[in-house]
Parts: C-alpha cells; sequence; structure tokens
C-alpha cells in the first residue's frame, strides 16, 4: 500500500501527541489526487489567420503550477496592460474549475484573456524546451554586479535591473512590432490595423494581435532566455552580434513547427514527404491555368514560413521570414550592407539545411522501403502509416538539432559572436555530447555552413578537430577550488553569493591568461551549471561562466576629443566537476577558454 | 523582435528587438555621437575693422534671424554686383524661441542692398527654417531672373491627383499626424510637433484643419517663389545631382556644379519611397478607421480592469509596471513624423559655386543619404554606417579644396558626416584653410545630455579647429520688433564670438554677418 502524506502525518502526530488525533471519514479522504505534471492549454498552433486547418487549433501541455489570475505563475506573470489606451483588461483565472475542465477558453481573436492563456502556454513551453536542452533552469537577465565606487566591494543581494520573474503585455502598444525589454522587465506584444490594401488572409484594416502568433512569442521568449545565458549579445558590438540573436530566435520558433504533429502529417501529405518545399500541392489539382477554386490555390508551406498573419497583415503578401529564404550564395555573408534580420537569415538557412539534410538521411531508407512497394516518388499521394513514419523522422530531428542549436549557446564567446563562433560552439557542444554522430549531424551542419560562406575566421582545415574550439592545454590555468556546482533545480542565495566572489578573485588572479587586462575590474555577469546525461550513462556537470572586462577605446588614438567609447573583453570558461575520487571531489577543471581580447592583433582589428 | 525596418525602438532600451535603433559602439560615419568634450568655443578673437566692402570680391552674407538660413552671395561683375539669396526662412521649433523677430528688417536690408533685384534664388528644401521668409510682404516687390529648386519639388504642384505626386501628401499626412499629437506634452511629442511644423509652417494644426481651401504656411512662401518671383513657374527650375544648371545671363561668369539631392535614378537615397507607404502605414496601423482618427481600441470597455483584479503580491508593483509600459511605448508618431523631416532634409539642393577660383559649399541642410550619394559615389544607400569605407577621391579632392562651406542643418548632429570635416580639414599646411559659416541658435533643438543638442558642440569643436568657424549667433543684432514696434536687441550666445579668417575680411553690421574674400 502507497504510503500517502496524510499517514505520514498521521504518524507524526501519534508520536509527538501534540495535536489531538484528527477525524478521518472516507477513503477519499485519506487518499490525496496527487498533483497533475501538466496543464493542458488551448492555443493556435500558428495564428489565427490559419483557422481551425492543419490541427491549427492545438493543446500544449505546459508543466503544472498553481496560478493566479493574469495568469500570474513563478516564472512569468502576464499582466494585461494596454499602454496605448492606458487601460488594463481583465485578467484570466486559468485555476477556475470551469476552465480547468475545458483545458481553458477557446481559440478566439476577440477575447483578450484567450490571448492572455496563450501568451503564457507557449512562453511556458519555450521555457520547458530550453530547460529540457540546457540541462539546467534558465534565469532572466540579472544587473551586472559592479562594485560599489566607495568600499570597491560588491553588496549582496538583488538589484532594481534584475528580472526575477518576466512580465508579458499581451497588448502593451500599438504597433506592427513584439519586443523583448529589460527595461519593461518583459515582453511587450503589440497590435496593429493590417493593410488596408492587401492584407493578405486578414480582412483590410482588422486588428491583428502579435500576441496571437505562436512564432512571435516563442521568437521574443527565446530573445529573453538568450539575454539571461549571454548578457552582452544584446550590445550590437557588430552586426553579426544583432543578426545572432534574431536568427537563434527564428530557429528557435522554426523548429516548434516540427512537433505539431497535425500540421507536420498535413504538410507531408502535400508535399509528398518533401517537407522544405516551398509550397503546399493543392488539395484539387490545377486544370489549365488559374485556380477556380480555393482548393487549387498553391499554398506556402506553413512549417518554413514564420509569423505568415503578420507578414501578409503588413501587405507583404507572405511570411514574415521564411527557413530556406535564399539560395546558399557564399559571397552574401560579404555584403556589409546587410540588416541584421537579413544577415540572421543566413545562419537560420544554413541550419534548416543542415536539419533537412538529416531529415532525408533519416528517411532515405523509408522511401526506399516506400518505392520497392510500388509507390513513386513524384507522387504526392503517401500512406498513413508512412506519413507517421515520417512525421515522427521529422520531429525527433528537430528536436535534436533544437538541442544542438541550444546547447551550443554555452560554448559561444561572451562578447560579439560571429556566425563563425557560432559554428565552432555548435560542433564543439555535439562532439561533447554526441562523440560518435551516428546521424551525421556535424556533417550536415559543416557543409550547410560552408555553402554560405560562414567559416570561423582562423580555422586551419575543414575537418571536426580544426572546426571546434582546441580544448585548454592542462597546466594553462590552475584547477578552480571551492566552487559549488549546485543540483539541477539551480543554486541558492548564499551558494551563488559563494561563486561570485570565487570567480571573481580567481578572474582577478589569472587576468592575463584569460585575456584580461590586469589590476582592471573584471565582471562576472552570469554562470550556471549545466548537467548532462553522457553516452556512457554518467552524468557530467559543468560549470559555464562568462566573464567581462569593459574598457573606453577613443575613436581615433591621435584624436582623444572625438571621445570614447566602451569595449569589452570577455572570456566564456567551462569548469567541468570532475568525477568521485578517494571519497572526494577534486577542483575543477577548466576545459574550454574561449577569448575574445582587447589587446593583441585580435583587438586592434575589432 | 519580430520585424521590420521601419518600427522604432523604445528609447535606449536594447535591441534585441528592433532593427533600427540600437545603441552602436562603434564609430558611425555621419554622427557625431561619441561622448564629446564639452569644451566651450574658446577663441582668439580680434575685432574686426569694418574694412570697406571691396566691390571687387566676392561676399557671403548671413543675416542672423534665429534658427533658419537666409544667405546672400553678392557677385562681382562688370555689370555690376548681383545677387544671389539662398533660402530666407526662420522657425521656432522645439523650444518656442527659434524665431528672433529679426527676419522682417533683414527682408527690408536685402531690399535695401539689392534694390529687389535677385539674379537667382535658390531654395535648398521646402522647410520653414529656410523659406518661412518669402512670406513677408515685401517680397512682392522683388523680381528674381531665375527660381531654383530641388528636383522633387517639381511633383508638389498645385495638382493634387498628378501620377507623379509624391509629396503633395506631406501637407496632409503631417496635418493627420500633427492631429495625433493633439493633448501630448512630452517631449519626444514637442520635438514631433516642432518637426511638422517646419515641413508645413504651419502654427496651429486644428485652425488648418478647419480651412482646408485656404493656402497656409509653407504653401504661401512657395507660392511667392514659384508664382512671384519664379514667374508662375516660368523662371523656375528644378536640378538634381550632375544637371547642368541653367544660369541667368548676369551670372555666366559663374561655374555651377549641382551635387545634391540624388537623382530619381538614385532615389533610394531619399527613402523616398517608403514615405508615403511608411508614413500612411504608421497612421492607418495606429488609427482607428472607423471612428476617424483615434487610437485602436481592441476591447470593448467591458473588458476594462482595476489593478485589485489582478493578485496582490509584494513582488507585482502595477505602479511600476504601468511606468514602465509607458516608457517603453514605442513612439511611431514620432517616428514617422522624424521620417518626414528627414526627407525633406534630404531632398536639399546642395551647390558648388566656383568664381574666380574660389569654391563655396551650399550643403542645404543634406543628410546621410543626400551627402553619401556623392560622397561615396554609390548605386545604393548604405544600411550600416559602421561598414562605410573611404570616401571617393574625387570627394576628397574637392573637399579639400573649398574656401567656404555652408554648415549643413544648423550644425546638426546629422548633417555633416565625419569624413567630411576629416577630408576638408586634411589639408597642407600652407594652404590658408577654409570659412565655414552656421548659421543656428543655441537651446532651440535638441539636448546635451542625449547628444542631440544643435549646434552640435563636437562639430563645433571640430569646425572651429580645422577652419574659421563663423556662427550667426555671435554677434549682436538690433531691430524692429514687428509686434511691439519696438527696437530690440539680442546679444550673442554665451561664449561665441566672430573670428578673424586667415583669408579675407569679416564684418559685421546690425543684422548680418558679411565674408569678403
Amino acid at each position: 500500500m502507497p504510503t500517502t502524506k496524510r499517514t505520514l502525518k498521521a504518524a507524526k502526530h501519534k508520536s509527538t501527541k501534540s495535536k489531538p488525533k484528527r477525524k478521518t471519514s472516507t477513503l477519499a479522504d485519506v487518499f490525496e489526487i496527487p498533483t497533475p505534471d501538466n496543464r493542458p492549454i488551448k492555443c493556435y498552433a500558428f495564428d489565427p489567420s490559419h483557422g481551425k486547418f492543419f490541427g491549427n487549433e492545438m493543446t500544449l501541455r505546459v508543466k503544472y503550477e498553481k496560478l493566479l489570475p493574469g495568469p500570474v505563475g513563478e516564472r512569468i506573470a502576464v499582466i494585461d496592460y494596454d499602454g496605448a489606451n492606458k487601460k488594463f483588461y481583465k485578467p484570466v483565472n486559468l485555476d477556475d474549475p470551469s476552465l480547468l475542465i475545458a483545458s481553458g477558453i477557446s481559440p478566439t481573436e476577440s477575447d483578450p484573456r484567450f490571448h492572455q492563456q496563450m501568451v503564457y502556454a507557449v512562453a511556458m513551453e519555450t521555457i520547458q524546451n530550453f530547460e529540457s536542452a540546457l540541462g539546467r533552469r534558465i534565469r532572466w537577465r540579472l544587473e551586472e554586479r559592479l562594485p560599489d565606487p566607495a568600499t570597491g566591494k560588491i553588496q549582496p543581494g538583488k538589484r532594481d535591473g534584475d528580472i526575477w520573474r518576466l512580465n508579458l503585455y499581451p497588448h502593451a502598444m500599438v504597433s506592427a512590432n513584439a519586443a523583448y525589454s529589460p527595461a519593461a522587465k518583459g515582453i511587450l506584444f503589440g497590435y496593429f490595423r493590417a493593410s488596408s490594401v492587401d492584407p493578405g488572409r486578414n480582412l483590410p484594416g482588422q486588428t491583428v494581435f502579435t500576441c496571437l502568433s505562436h512564432d512571435i512569442i516563442v521568437h521574443e521568449v527565446t530573445h529573453a532566455i538568450l539575454d539571461g545565458i549571454r548578457t552582452y549579445f544584446s550590445e550590437r558590438t557588430s552586426s553579426d552580434v544583432a543578426a545572432f540573436h534574431e536568427a537563434f530566435a527564428d530557429i528557435a520558433a522554426l523548429f516548434r513547427h516540427f512537433s505539431h504533429k497535425e500540421a507536420l502529417l498535413d504538410t507531408i501529405q502535400k508535399t509528398g514527404g518533401r517537407l522544405y518545399q516551398y509550397h503546399l500541392d493543392p488539395d484539387a489539382l490545377l486544370t489549365d491555368g488559374n485556380p477556380t477554386i480555393q482548393a487549387q490555390k498553391l499554398q506556402d508551406n506553413p512549417l518554413i514560413g514564420l509569423a505568415q498573419q503578420f507578414g501578409e497583415a503588413r501587405g507583404t503578401g507572405r511570411a514574415l521570414r521564411s527557413a530556406l529564404s535564399e539560395l546558399p550564395d557564399p559571397k552574401k555573408m560579404k555584403n556589409p550592407n546587410l540588416e541584421p534580420h537579413e544577415l540572421g537569415a543566413i545562419l537560420v538557412a544554413a541550419v534548416f539545411d543542415a536539419y533537412f539534410t538529416v531529415y532525408l538521411r533519416q528517411t532515405s531508407d523509408l522511401f526506399r522501403i516506400f518505392r520497392a512497394g510500388g509507390g513513386t516518388v513524384d507522387s504526392r499521394e503517401i500512406s498513413g502509416p508512412l506519413a507517421n513514419l515520417l512525421a515522427d523522422a521529422a520531429s525527433k530531428t528537430a528536436n535534436t538539432l533544437f538541442k544542438i542549436c541550444v546547447r551550443a549557446i554555452d560554448y559561444c564567446p561572451a562578447v560579439d559572436i560571429t556566425f563563425g563562433d557560432y559554428l565552432r560552439a555548435l560542433i564543439t557542444a555535439d562532439r561533447d555530447n554526441h562523440p560518435s554522430d551516428s546521424l551525421g549531424v556535424r556533417d550536415a551542419l559543416m557543409q550547410a555552413f560552408r555553402l554560405r560562406g560562414i567559416l570561423p575566421e582562423d580555422a586551419q582545415y575543414f575537418s571536426e578537430e580544426s572546426l571546434s574550439w582546441s580544448p585548454l592545454e592542462p597546466g594553462t590555468l590552475p584547477d578552480f577550488e571551492g566552487l559549488i556546482f549546485g543540483d539541477p533545480n539551480g543554486l541558492t542565495r548564499e551558494e551563488r553569493n559563494h561563486n561570485g566572489d570565487l570567480l571573481r578573485q580567481y578572474a582577478q588572479a589569472n587576468a592575463e591568461t584569460l585575456g584580461f587586462r590586469r589590476r582592471e575590474f573584471i565582471s562576472v555577469p552570469s554562470f550556471h551549471p549545466a548537467f548532462r546525461v553522457t553516452p556512457d550513462g554518467s552524468m557530467r556537470i559543468d560549470m559555464v561562466v562568462e566573464m567581462a572586462q569593459k574598457a573606453d577605446i577613443p575613436y581615433d588614438p591621435k584624436r582623444p576629443a572625438l571621445g570614447t567609447f566602451p569595449m569589452r573583453s570577455g572570456s566564456t570558461l567551462l569548469i567541468t566537476k570532475p568525477p568521485f575520487k578517494d571519497g572526494n571531489y577534486g577542483a575543477g577543471v577548466i576545459r574550454y577558454l574561449i577569448r575574445r581580447k582587447l589587446d593583441g592583433p585580435y583587438g586592434e582589428r575589432r | 523582435m519580430v520585424h521590420t525596418a521601419s518600427a522604432a525602438s523604445a528609447g535606449n532600451e536594447i535591441s534585441t528587438c528592433v532593427t533600427v535603433c540600437s545603441k552602436v559602439t562603434t564609430r558611425t560615419v555621419s554622427n557625431w555621437t561619441s561622448t564629446c568634450c564639452m569644451r566651450g568655443c574658446e577663441m582668439t578673437t580680434r575685432k574686426t575693422k569694418s574694412t570697406a566692402e571691396k566691390t571687387n570680391s566676392l561676399r557671403v552674407r548671413m543675416y542672423r534671424v534665429g534658427f533658419g538660413d537666409f544667405f546672400l552671395v553678392i557677385v562681382p561683375t562688370p555689370s555690376g554686383d548681383q545677387h544671389i539669396l539662398i533660402d530666407c526662412g526662420v522657425f521656432k521649433g522645439t523650444s518656442g524661441t527659434g524665431d528672433l523677430g529679426s527676419i522682417a528688417d533683414a527682408v527690408e536690408d536685402l531690399f535695401q542692398t539689392t534694390g529687389g533685384k535677385l539674379a537667382l534664388v535658390i531654395m535648398t528644401h521646402r522647410h520653414a527654417d529656410h523659406i518661412a521668409g518669402f512670406k513677408v510682404e515685401r517680397f512682392k516687390d522683388f523680381k528674381a531672373n531665375m527660381v531654383w529648386m530641388p528636383y522633387w519639388e517639381q511633383f508638389n504642384d498645385k495638382q493634387p491627383d498628378s501620377a507623379n505626386n509624391m509629396l503633395a501628401d506631406i501637407h496632409d499626412l503631417a496635418a493627420s499626424l500633427a492631429i495625433q499629437f493633439r493633448g501630448r506634452g512630452d517631449s519626444d511629442a514637442q520635438e514631433a510637433l516642432a518637426q511638422l511644423g517646419n515641413a508645413t509652417g504651419i502654427d496651429d494644426f486644428n485652425a488648418a484643419a478647419t480651412d482646408k481651401k485656404k493656402r497656409v504656411g509653407n504653401a504661401v512662401a512657395l507660392d511667392m517663389l514659384k508664382d512671384h518671383l519664379g514667374s508662375q513657374g516660368e523662371n523656375v527650375r528644378y536640378y538634381a545631382a550632375g544637371d547642368k544648371p541653367e544660369l541667368p545671363d548676369e551670372l555666366k561668369d559663374l561655374k555651377v556644379t549641382i551635387l545634391g539631392p540624388p537623382p530619381e535614378k538614385a532615389k533610394a537615397f531619399l527613402a523616398l519611397m517608403d514615405l508615403k507607404k511608411g508614413v500612411g502605414q504608421y497612421l492607418d496601423s495606429m488609427t482607428d478607421g472607423t471612428r476617424g482618427p483615434g487610437p485602436i481600441e481592441p476591447f470593448a470597455k467591458e473588458w476594462f480592469a482595476k489593478t485589485k483584479d489582478y493578485p496582490k503580491q509584494d513582488e507585482l508593483k502595477y505602479d511600476e509596471i504601468v511606468q514602465r509600459v509607458n516608457s517603453a511605448q514605442p513612439d511611431m508618431l514620432a517616428v514617422a513624423a522624424a521620417k518626414i523631416e528627414n526627407f525633406l532634409n534630404n531632398q536639399s539642393l546642395v551647390v558648388l559655386f566656383e568664381f574666380d577660383g574660389k569654391k563655396l559649399l551650399f550643403a542645404g541642410d543634406a543628410q546621410g543619404g543626400n551627402w553619401e550619394y556623392w560622397l561615396y559615389q554609390m548605386e545604393a544607400p548604405l544600411k550600416d554606417p559602421t561598414n562605410a569605407r573611404d570616401i571617393v577621391e574625387a570627394s576628397k579632392e574637392l573637399l579639400q579644396t573649398i574656401d567656404f562651406y555652408k554648415v549643413g542643418h544648423h550644425g546638426s548632429t546629422n548633417a555633416t558626416p565625419i569624413p567630411v570635416v576629416e577630408a576638408a580639414v586634411a589639408r597642407p599646411k600652407t594652404n590658408k584653410g577654409f570659412v565655414s559659416m552656421c548659421s543656428t541658435e543655441k537651446g532651440v533643438y535638441g539636448n546635451p545630455d542625449k547628444d542631440t543638442e544643435v549646434p552640435r558642440i563636437l562639430l563645433m569643436d571640430e569646425l572651429n579647429k580645422g577652419s574659421c568657424l563663423v556662427r550667426s549667433d555671435s554677434i549682436p543684432i538690433t531691430f524692429t520688433d514687428r509686434k511691439t514696434n519696438e527696437q530690440k536687441t539680442i546679444n550673442p550666445t554665451d561664449g561665441v564670438t566672430l573670428p578673424k579668417p586667415k583669408v579675407g575680411t569679416l564684418m559685421k553690421t546690425k543684422l548680418y554677418i558679411e565674408y569678403a574674400f
């Protein structure tokens, strides 16, 4: 018989005799109902413009937590304050029994409470996906801890600029835009009127809500998550950095599409399994020239388009961006005129090229069997079971690649990331996690990046070894004594303060080797323990540390009157917790040191 | 963020979200946006003798009217002095103090100097601070042989439905934007209203809206330029970069090159195509079409709630949340107003005069795109100015040999690119340098804390060091205040004095500074 809390309590009562014996009545009262693991919430898989087709109305299962009206939970709070109309809107209470039974409000554009519910669900789901990929609990941006000018010490405790709970404002502003804003401690979603001339599937002039676009929510939450991990990627120190933030957010949003089973099956049916096709085959065959009924119209592939409704409402006639927007062209990366989103599109295309390559490798046997059984590749008729298998492969591969993309963040430099650095990070992180690479993911990534002219600056050869960060040679840096690695649920405040002090001391003591100027303050904006299961089943525990140093650089050394601008040098450290030995853990070993220096030849160029 | 080249970021928040303004920590090509040294303008000053006006020297006269351009170029010719008027305007600006009130006297003085005969009138662009003076009654007594306007102005004629009518809507766009700003008292709104006022010459948009048929503001000045001075358009010429301008006979010894605005094939430099669609879409996407101008109300009032409907928690401070969201509001209206402002500035006619071996560059209010076109001779505008390469040799050579520069846009941050000053200043030691003239008035626009003050201190410093910088606000002026009919004197701006040029002489009167060389 399972031991319930109540019986334990009863046992305690008996032994302590502090309270009179409580009367237990029915069996149901004795057996407490277990807390559910997750909460089903309805939302749009894409956005309202997709109607009810393709499984657009879906139910997300997000981790259960007790919710207050808003919804206000532990990690995020949805506060529906409209800054344009200066009004609060009525909050949804997802713990209301009628909503609990119905998995929330059914998708609708006219009820702000559904908007709040969808924003909450999608944001929570995004957080969960990141946490599962990173192997730790994520946190939001914290203000940089700088020493008190008077004492030279770092004050413990919270700061004004810290974000402990991310606020989501579903109707914050009138704007064809949504934005993650650390100043507003959250994400502002805008609403706007669709173009009156060419609104696509929207009504001319209808109000379009960015908070109802699954893609936009994931995109913005990803910005917020990335900002918590890499503090300085939001400083636009080069065009690559800004572009990287955008590309990474798009990658996260696009990979979500491949987890929507119904949409996936539909697209597989309509593309004959070729998921990367731009258009879906129409439901009805086109007989001559122009479509006469709606079923004959060529539709865009919803899986590779980002924020369809939003793009159409702005009069562009298509999705905002696409996973595969450009033909590979190695020269394009060198065009100095690209705007961050355009530059980012190249990185997005490279990642999805790799994804579809792996998907095709994974499913090639299925297609062989299909052909052997009399199927033809040109035919769009695919049997149900085959479609199911293809959908499984597509969503598993998407999950794998998404995880690789996310884990690579820990292997990125602390400042001034370039796309080439990200390729190094991808390869290094994946070699750490999957030494064998049976799916050929790394090869696919390398080729896809090369086709688009994205290469690390100083790579000697086009090989895995050469495209990884080189591990730190033993003895370069002393081992790290006393670091607390904690557990996957995070570090306590005392542990954080302890580690922070220790890391800053270590940075000062080894400033030059770490790539900093001596005797100047080195800040440690973030450190995260990461827990990963290695292929042999043991757990590897790393501490990912960001360090940075600020310096004021004159615009022109010859003419100091022009003033100075701040520049940062930064280093990323991966410190591994050594295995248990003689009843003790040894000191932490620094495996990787990824530096971006201010001085020396590299600094000059910057 | 999700999109777009047309959105604005809220304040100086970091820009994971928005494409437009993020803090670029590297040096940009066109902006003087480093932290500047706040040095005052210490100049060695010597009283300039008001040497007799040599009739055979070339002269440039800058009237002090406040925030606005009013320049007269006097060209000596065998048949006597000929007069070129370049702009005549003033605008009150954000502070409301930009118009000193001296323009009527200045126009009267111009009449006395020229006898009402102008060989050439150049309107660089249609902002009030360059044309408002043409509203002065006295202009009816002037005659001009020719009027030059920027290329794009010809599409802004009186045919509202013409297919080419790219500019006719500016007035309407500006007016409807201004109505959106009604009731807003914040500084951004004030600045945007000032920009719209400058674009249209209208002070009171409410009054203007009630009587649409009456031509008001800049329209009156433009009528004077096109119909009266330009003889019903017969003597008006429209020019863009590369055009060979037609000169009146009296000025045939003068050589003129048109450097801006970019011609029609390069209109991307003006962000021209964006304007109507861009500004129109801002308006469109932000207003409730069914009930006329007004913000969209997405939900009926039944959905409105009070903070008490939200959970009570120590960490949830609703006052703070309201404040944070309010201050993060993207000011699309302000962005739209700024778009109109930049669009008009970029149309500026940029003219290079060559006479008797001297070169004079009048840059109007040209901003980034206008400069870029001829400095770099590119096909398409730069999207990321941090990637600018060096300016082309021809432009460099030209800048190194100019003798006179009319500082663009009253010395504001966006109108004299750093490479221009660098090129102009980098001269052999033997060179006598050049004179730059800046018509400006301190404290009318911008804020030194935001590095937006006009004139930009850093730019003034550099020009002061590299050239002989003459500011219109360096002299006291005396005139009859038209409102009170009393004599009024305005003192020079603190710390700004008249320098002594290496070549030629500067003289001042109670209304203007004149440089003879």
